[in-house]
């Protein structure tokens, strides 16, 4: 900057050619310094201006055209020009801004970044620094990439600030994450999902749908592509009605189903809500199909192994009555021992089918469980022939008694009554193939007779099978020990392999 | 200078040049800090009328010519000093 007096167009002394002169330098002097942009040139009738940094108006126009707010700067960071994008973002006119210092039209915080970011780019002293900052414009959040760079505008050195909106790439980014998220949700969802959009139409599904209906979904209205029969519904409540409701807005709960076409039948529990509520304006559904099968059919187990347990109490009570009144010792010492002996054979085969889940018992394992109180099943003075055999629970209870009538027999005055005595259990087919057959033989112990009184344990043994056409037992009382021919119907025996 | 004199400053300026701006600033940050509100402030775009260079003979641009009080003073650059130029104008109310 440089100052001097001006004098009249014609000197008329030394001072003011002096003062003249002065002038000349000075305005040499700042024109040399860069203290000015424009120069006066008189022509033959007028002056004309140039300015030197040139060029202005081509680098606004090109300003303009960009799609970024854009402002030149001073080296103070006063706009020389600001685009119309930017001065729409700051909301004033280019009037008002030209020679304001820009940050000065920023809430603090974003001042303080783009200060922060032209400290940035003046250490770095070429090429772009940049940073993101926020804006509430119109009432929303908008995001911008703000970059600058040294710029020489002529014969000032100044800054070129860009804003790139980012709002719409950040958007996109968020909703592609939140899409993202999603369908991580819905894939990770144990029940099968649907997503359809404002046309009922299918945009999405899990893997669990797959067991539901299978072939191309995607792009198939949903009722058309899952096909599902409304439990108790009369003619107005169907699938196609159910998503309308919920793309309209309305949350449907826990409408039982039945999808007959699915792979294997299943009853479903369907649910429908509207997707995206929150935005104003519905973009379709989400349908959640609980697959109810499993449930159902627990819940049936239940029942059934309620209405079986029933049963069983109700039979094994009154086969206790039985046992009791047919236990007929003479003396009370007697009865309680015989009784107790008749219960605990009773509840020994009980345990071993309840370890068995109550499917099926080894014929093996019944039988060395009856042993079992009296000599060690792996003695010598047993064997075990033929195959084995896996009993179902009702001829396993009727084994599990005959043969404890047959060991207690077999203790008191049979084979195990002696100490060499032996006992054979062979396991065999019938000929006719209604049932198994096996055999109980004592050997080697004392000379048997028939007994002159038919007691309880004959009765069980002889009628405890009798349950079935193929069932029964004989007994027969050898002189060389008791021979006992059990046949098991073959409905109530599993084969297993020979032993 | 008379003590109820008022100051009239003529700014020339270039259309929107950089220094044309960054004076039309200054000046405007100056006459509201140190002057008082004597003082009459008329700023001239030669871009639109450069024959009116001619009055005060100005070449280079931006230039404040101080035409009251006299004698003229002229100031040339984009008045980034605010220091200098209040001691050039030599204004009554400077403070």
């Amino acid at each position: 900057m440089t100052t001097s007096d001006s004098f009249p167009r014609t000197p008329h002394s030394d001072q003011e050619l002096l003062r003249r002169l002065e002038e000349a330098e000075e305005t040499i002097r700042a024109i040399r310094e860069g203290e000015i942009d424009a120069l006066v040139v008189r022509k033959t009738m007028d002056e004309e201006i140039f300015t030197l940094q040139g060029g202005e108006h081509s680098y606004r126009a090109f300003m303009e055209t960009m799609g970024h707010g854009a402002a030149a700067l001073g080296a103070k960071g006063e706009v020389l020009y600001a685009n119309t994008v930017l001065t729409t973002l700051i909301e004033k006119p280019l009037s008002r801004l030209q020679g304001q210092l820009l940050l000065d039209h920023f809430e603090a915080p974003v001042s303080l970044q783009l200060k922060t970011l032209l400290s940035e780019a003046e250490r770095s002293g070429s090429g772009a620094s940049s940073c993101e900052i926020s804006l509430v414009r119109g009432g929303e959040l908008r995001h911008y990439l703000a970059s600058a760079e040294p710029l020489q505008i002529g014969v000032v050195d100044g800054w070129a600030l860009t804003l790139t909106d980012l709002t719409d790439r950040v958007r996109a980014q968020e909703t592609m994450a939140a899409e993202g998220t999603a369908r991580a949700i819905i894939a990770s969802a144990n029940e099968a999902v649907v997503v359809c959009d404002a046309a009922g139409r299918i945009t999405h599904v899990n893997a669990a749908v797959l067991a539901i209906e299978d072939g191309a979904l995607i792009g198939q209205p949903f009722h058309e592509a899952i096909r599902l029969e409304i439990k108790d519904a009369i003619g107005l409540v169907s699938a196609e009605e159910l998503v309308r409701m919920a793309i309209a807005g309305t949350e449907v709960k826990s409408v039982e189903a039945h999808a007959p076409h699915a792979p294997h039948a299943k009853t479903l529990l369907i649910s429908a809500a509207p997707l995206s509520p929150t935005s104003g304006t519905n973009k379709g559904c989400v349908i959640t199909l609980v697959d109810l099968s499993q449930r159902k059919s627990a819940e049936e187990r239940q029942q059934f192994l309620m209405a079986e347990l029933d049963h069983r109490v109700k039979n094994i009570l009154t086969l206790v009555m039985a046992i009791l009144h047919q236990t007929d010792d003479a003396d009370i010492k007697g009865f309680k021992t015989t009784f107790a002996g008749r219960i605990q054979a009773l509840a020994a085969t009980h345990n071993l089918l309840a370890t068995n889940s109550w499917a099926t018992l080894p014929l093996e394992e019944l039988f060395k469980a009856e042993l079992a109180p009296y000599i060690a099943p792996s003695s010598d003075r047993v064997e075990i022939i033929g195959h084995r055999l896996e009993l179902k629970p009702r001829s396993a209870v009727a084994v599990g008694l005959i043969l404890h009538e047959l060991v207690s027999n077999a203790v008191k005055y049979g084979a195990l009554s002696t100490p060499n005595g032996r006992i054979v259990f062979a396991v065999k087919h019938s000929l006719d193939g209604k049932s198994a057959q096996i055999e109980w033989r004592e050997t080697d112990g004392p000379s048997v007779s028939s007994p002159l009184r038919k007691g309880f344990g004959r009765t069980v043994i002889a009628n405890s099978l009798k349950y079935s056409p193929g069932g029964g037992a004989d007994l027969e009382f050898l002189e060389s020990g008791v021979r006992c021919v059990l046949r098991i119907p073959s409905e109530d025996i599993v084969e297993g392999s020979a032993s | 200078m008379a003590q109820n004199e008022t100051t009239k400053l003529i700014l020339y300026v270039a259309g929107e040049t950089p220094k044309s701006l960054a004076a039309i600033a200054n000046l405007e940050r100056i006459c509201s800090e140190h002057l008082d509100n004597r003082y009459e402030v008329q700023v001239i775009d030669l871009k639109k009328e450069p024959r009116l260079a001619r009055e005060h003979s100005i070449v280079a641009i931006p230039t404040l010519v101080r035409q009251l009080p006299a004698p003229i003073r002229k100031i040339i650059g984009d008045l980034s000093d605010a220091e200098k130029v209040l001691v050039s104008l030599n204004v009554k109310g400077a403070q």
